[in-house]
């Protein structure tokens, strides 16, 4: 029911997304263009079609590997664009960039290393990995990646850092066809996350319940954190940093799911936020172009603390 | 009469957690019925009781349920035969009481499938053992103490398994909580086997029908309650001397001087 209404929230969406830029077009004329990619689709299938492909993408993996490191942490602070993965993927992406290697290749490398670094630091022989030391000492691996990032960016030649600097704020800018098929690599990921729910579910049990009932809880979080984490570093590789997603998508599905982990509302969330500030980034300022990360922010944070202000109130975290 | 076969059978079983040596060289059976596990606090009970449940790895040593190696038993096969309340947990945020119960289901369910019909009965009768079926549509965070206890045991209660381990279930339940859940774990004794981690010795003689003693990690005695629950016993067990009285209301055990 939930995810039925979900689906049409982000499908008229998307039929926006498709209608709104430079030039309207009437939902009519958007479907007519749709039934001819040689013809008068030629907008729509060549420049808005991968836009918004890669848009929802990008949203839906950034939804889902919030809502699985937050309920891995049991922390609705624990998203990977709070402790950090986001910026170590963002800094792998940008070696990759100088120096002219894979940026996914690299994205992904920095956001398993920076999960590893983490995952090392919060843990305790005794007790296992402490959600409140990964949420703090993840802030720290995000300061300093990002500190990192910039020195690079700055050392960098003028072309290779703006276009850099673009792609640091999160960007659907000059995104085609190539791009819609690397994000497409990035489905293998996103499945076994989206079929999930029950495992989260009972990873929010005591832990030794948890293993008592059958569930291999360490294999089970590892395995979870580290597909969460290559679909954020994918994510990163193809639009940047999109700020906001990950943190707002994960509370507001459980504001739907009675409080419960569901990562098909959170994928469905993300993707219809991301086509949401993209369609603000573009009937705002068609001419500008402003980053969709600026509008994702501007949307999500003031969701997100509306939310969370409610849920405290309610004991909910 | 051939004696029952023993529910647990633990042979030379250490434990270390992080490093630190826990459980050491620890043999002994469990008969069918109740067990009570005693000992001072950091004696090794809740590690014990976890080593029984299969979720830790013995650094020496095997034990075996009903006849097999606990640790060649696959994890969804053993859920199905032995559950774990472990101590005072938190809820997940959100759940009434039936969904908590549900979740005793997951060794049973079929992957990406919902409950059956049989998982449901399942979870009724948990509830009607527990006395939850009133509350079962109430909201975990809504309840007093009492109730919440009585929730998590519904959840292992719906576990369906043969053996049900309990570590300490009787603590942060006033007097009245505490008789009704001993009450509830003597009916549910006919059906299940029960090992029970318990501080209140009285309680205990009254509840078990052996006892097992630890301190500092070593087996102290194991054996039928009445001769481990006596005061020369109790005093290896706990470093204090100790008064048993055998009334006609039952025993009474305390430590000396109280």
């Amino acid at each position: 029911m939930r995810v039925a209404l979900l689906i049409a929230v982000t499908l008229a969406l998307a039929l926006a997304a498709l209608a709104i830029g430079r030039s309207w077009l009437a939902p009519q004329a958007v479907l007519a263009a749709l039934a001819d990619p040689e013809g008068t689709g030629r907008m729509i299938w060549g420049l808005r079609m991968p836009r918004l492909l890669v848009g929802l993408i990008a949203g839906a993996g950034l939804g889902l590997s919030g809502l699985v490191f937050q309920t891995l942490l049991r922390n609705p602070l624990a998203s990977p664009d709070i402790i950090g993965i986001t910026q170590s993927a963002a800094f792998g992406a940008v070696c990759a960039m100088m120096t002219g290697g894979a940026v996914m290749a690299g994205a992904w490398i920095g956001a398993l290393a920076g999960t590893v670094v983490i995952g090392w630091l919060a843990w305790d022989r005794r007790s296992g990995i402490s959600a409140r030391a990964a949420v703090l000492q993840g802030l720290g691996l995000a300061i300093l990646c990002s500190a990192a990032t910039e020195a690079l960016i700055l050392r960098a030649s003028d072309g290779n850092a703006g276009m850099a600097m673009t792609w640091l704020t999160g960007t659907l800018n000059g995104i085609g066809w190539p791009q819609v098929q690397q994000a497409l690599w990035l489905l293998p990921l996103a499945l076994p996350l989206l079929l999930s729910g029950r495992t989260l579910d009972r990873l929010e049990l005591p832990d030794d319940l948890a293993r008592a009932l059958g569930v291999r809880v360490p294999q089970a979080r590892i395995g979870l954190a580290a597909l969460a984490a290559l679909l954020t570093g994918g994510v990163v590789a193809l639009t940047g940093p999109l700020g906001f997603v990950a943190l707002a998508a994960g509370p507001l599905s459980r504001r739907l799911a009675r409080g419960r982990p569901s990562p098909v509302l959170a994928a469905l969330i993300g993707a219809s936020f991301v086509t949401l500030a993209d369609i603000l980034a573009r009937a705002i300022s068609p001419a500008a172009l402003l980053p969709t990360g600026l509008y994702t922010a501007l949307i999500g944070a003031p969701i997100l603390l509306i939310v969370l202000a409610a849920e405290f109130r309610r004991n909910r975290y | 009469m051939t004696p029952a076969p023993p529910i647990f059978d633990v042979r030379n079983l250490s434990v270390s957690l992080g490093g630190a040596p826990i459980l050491r060289d620890l043999s002994f059976t469990l008969p069918p019925g109740i067990t009570g596990l005693i000992g001072a606090n950091g004696s090794g009970k809740t590690t014990l009781l976890r080593s029984l449940a299969g979720i830790l790895r013995p650094a020496q040593g095997q034990i075996r349920h009903e006849g097999q190696d606990l640790s060649a038993i696959p994890p969804r096969a053993r859920a199905r035969r032995i559950a774990l309340l472990p101590q005072s947990g938190e809820a997940p945020a959100g759940l009434t009481v039936r969904d908590l119960a549900a979740r005793g289901r997951t060794p049973w369910l079929r992957p990406f499938l919902p409950l059956r019909p049989s998982d449901q009965q399942a979870i009724d009768r948990a509830l009607t053992a527990t006395g939850m079926t009133d509350l079962q549509h109430r909201r975990m965070d809504s309840l007093s103490g009492g109730q919440r206890q009585r929730a998590w045991i519904s959840l292992v209660l719906a576990q369906e398994s043969g053996t049900l381990l309990l570590d300490e279930p009787l603590n942060f339940l006033d007097l009245p909580h505490q008789a009704e859940l001993v009450h509830l774990l003597k009916s549910l004794a006919v059906q299940r086997h029960i090992v029970i981690i318990i501080h209140d010795l009285t309680l205990a003689a009254r509840l078990c029908d052996h006892v097992v003693a630890l301190r500092d990690g070593r087996l102290i005695a194991s054996g039928p309650a009445a001769e481990v629950l006596s005061a020369p016993e109790l005093e290896r067990t706990f470093a204090i001397p100790f008064t048993c009285l055998e009334t006609q209301a039952g025993a009474f055990v305390l430590p000396k001087g109280l």
